[in-house]
């Protein structure tokens, strides 16, 4: 007798998953009483799906596992971000009021004691950067002679009447056959427009405008009395101007830049710096009274303090053109009780200013 | 079918039936509360509630799987039924193994039970030629007998083109593990014979 169940594995397997309808189920059972193959083959069938699913429930209990330890820690993980924020929250309750108490109560009194704090640089303003000539040498500084207030007199009040219509050249490419122009114009009606001056008639052949000059006042500007630009008639001004035409016209006039008189006569350079929470601004005037010799800065040079309260200090310095022309990044403030202000330049010259005075000299100290 | 109060309790349904597998953490971290105290008042411990928690889930993993799952009440109420039961068998089945000789499998009477205590070594073979399947064919395996899913659902997630498919594959992937099963583990095969 052939079993029917013989190659219906399928059966077996419903039967032991119980997914067969229940007369199908009694008839199979019915079978199963009377042939042992079957109840042979049903028994394995029986231990190897119960292998299958107890390794199935075991994987499913380790995924389990893992997604438990996964959760929990990241859960722990937020139980820190938790207490860090609380954490957070009072360390801020309870150091913002003495942060507050310390810089409206304290500070202030132990910037009398404080030593030596550096400064930093916030901003640097110039609303006009001074220009000179290259290879051009700063002259020595001269003694104002007789002939010298006799022209300061001459000028007086005339300069102010043209500096703001005139126009003068400054050349960035030096040209043999153009005049230098030494760009040292201070404002108009001062009459101190004499006491530097930095250009020298060159060697060039002169031009016919240059020939419209009076002899006196050639003489004037080869003795280095005034300063080309500058002349009782205004004469020299039409002069180089009439250069650059001249110039202009022979297609030279690549070499020329124009600018304004009233522009240049604000020669004036701004460098801030904060320290703490104090701004300090440096009002650097251009200075043509200091003479630098052998590159060696003057001793003292004028400085007045223009306002001070404890969030603010101006001050005003005469400065000589190298320090005037430095870069701030490489200026370093130290404030000192808050009363006295160094300010080291490149090479280590030092100035020191008492802020304690309002009319003061910066004077160079040893650093 | 299933009727759930809460809507989380529906959510857990339905991504057990999108075979979501993310839900199991998740339904343990939510129950472990309930079902270990329940353990540890009757004489378990920790690793005892642990053990029940995730028996209890992969019970109601393969009721929801199989479709065959008929609830009125809520799912923790369920959960804990089961965890009940669960409890109860372990408690008779260990009374048992220390009033008895242990047998290499143990069959609760049932003919039909697969719950057969099998040894280590047997499940540990079984684990092994299991592993040796392609990857596919274990998961197959697993998915039919373990899961209780249908062939409708498991030609979906394996991406078989259809049931028919999925027959097929079952067909060949058992095939090829009994032979593994039979050349590699004389054992087992000794046993089953």
């Amino acid at each position: 007798m052939t079993c029917k169940y013989n190659n219906d594995t399928e059966t077996f397997e419903n039967y032991l998953l119980d997914r067969i309808p229940q007369t199908e189920r009694t008839d199979f059972e019915t079978h199963l009483k009377t042939c042992e193959a079957c109840r042979t083959k049903l028994e394995k069938e029986k231990l190897l799906l119960a292998s299958l699913r107890e390794i199935g429930k075991r994987e499913m209990k380790d995924e389990i596992r893992r997604q438990v330890l996964l959760k929990q820690s990241k859960k722990t993980f937020t139980d820190w971000g938790m207490i860090l924020k609380v954490a957070a929250v009072i360390l801020f309750v309870v150091i913002t009021p003495g942060l507050i108490y310390y810089y409206q109560y304290m500070a202030p009194q132990l910037a009398q004691y404080a030593v030596k704090e550096k400064t930093k640089i916030i901003d640097i303003d110039t609303s006009h950067s001074r220009t000179r000539l290259e290879g051009q040498e700063l002259p020595e500084r001269r003694q104002i002679t007789a002939d010298d207030a006799r022209v300061n007199e001459t000028l007086k009040g005339k300069v102010g009447e043209v500096a703001s219509e005139q126009i003068i050249e400054k050349r960035t490419t030096p040209a043999a056959e153009e005049i230098p122009v030494s760009g040292d114009v201070l404002e108009g009606g001062q009459g101190i427009g004499v006491d530097r001056a930095d250009g020298e008639i060159q060697k060039e052949e002169p031009t016919s405008p240059r020939q419209s000059v009076p002899e006196e006042m050639m003489d004037l500007i080869s003795r280095g009395k005034i300063a080309p630009g500058l002349s009782q008639e205004g004469k020299v001004l039409h002069y180089e101007k009439e250069t650059a035409i001249s110039a202009a016209s022979d297609k030279k006039s690549t070499y020329y830049q124009r600018e304004t008189l009233s522009k240049l006569t604000q020669a004036q350079k701004i460098w801030q710096f904060r320290q703490a929470s104090q701004n300090i601004t440096l009002q650097l005037q251009l200075s043509d009274t200091f003479v630098l010799k052998d590159k060696k800065f003057p001793e003292m040079t004028p400085a007045q303090v223009i306002y001070q309260d404890s969030l603010e200090t101006t001050i005003e310095w005469l400065v000589p053109p190298e320090i005037f022309e430095l870069d701030p990044n490489q200026v370093t403030l130290y404030l000192f009780d808050s009363k006295n202000l160094q300010i080291q330049l490149p090479d280590k010259v030092t100035y020191h200013i008492d802020l304690q005075q309002r009319i003061q000299e910066a004077v160079q100290v040893r650093p | 079918m299933l009727k759930f109060s809460g809507s989380q309790e529906k959510e857990y349904i339905q991504r057990i039936k999108t075979n979501d597998r993310s839900v199991l953490g998740e339904l343990f971290i939510e129950y472990q509360r309930m079902i270990s105290g329940y353990i540890l008042k009757n004489g378990g411990n920790k690793n005892d509630a642990e053990d029940v928690l995730q028996e209890t889930i992969i019970v109601l993993w393969q009721k929801v799987s199989s479709d065959s799952l008929q609830l009125t009440v809520k799912l923790g109420t369920y959960l804990m039924a089961i965890a009940k039961n669960k409890w109860m068998a372990e408690l008779r089945k260990r009374k048992r193994i220390v009033s008895q000789e242990i047998p290499d499998h143990i069959s609760d009477g049932n003919p039909t039970s697969l719950d057969s205590l099998l040894s280590q070594e047997k499940i540990e073979s079984v684990r092994q030629a299991l592993n040796m399947l392609q990857p596919i064919c274990k998961k197959l395996l697993l998915l039919y007998y373990f899961e209780e899913k249908s062939m409708k659902e498991i030609s979906k997630i394996l991406n078989l083109a259809n049931t028919d498919v999925a027959k097929s594959k079952k067909y060949q992937c058992k095939k090829n593990f009994e032979e593994i099963l039979k050349e590699q583990l004389n054992e087992l095969e000794g046993d089953i014979e």
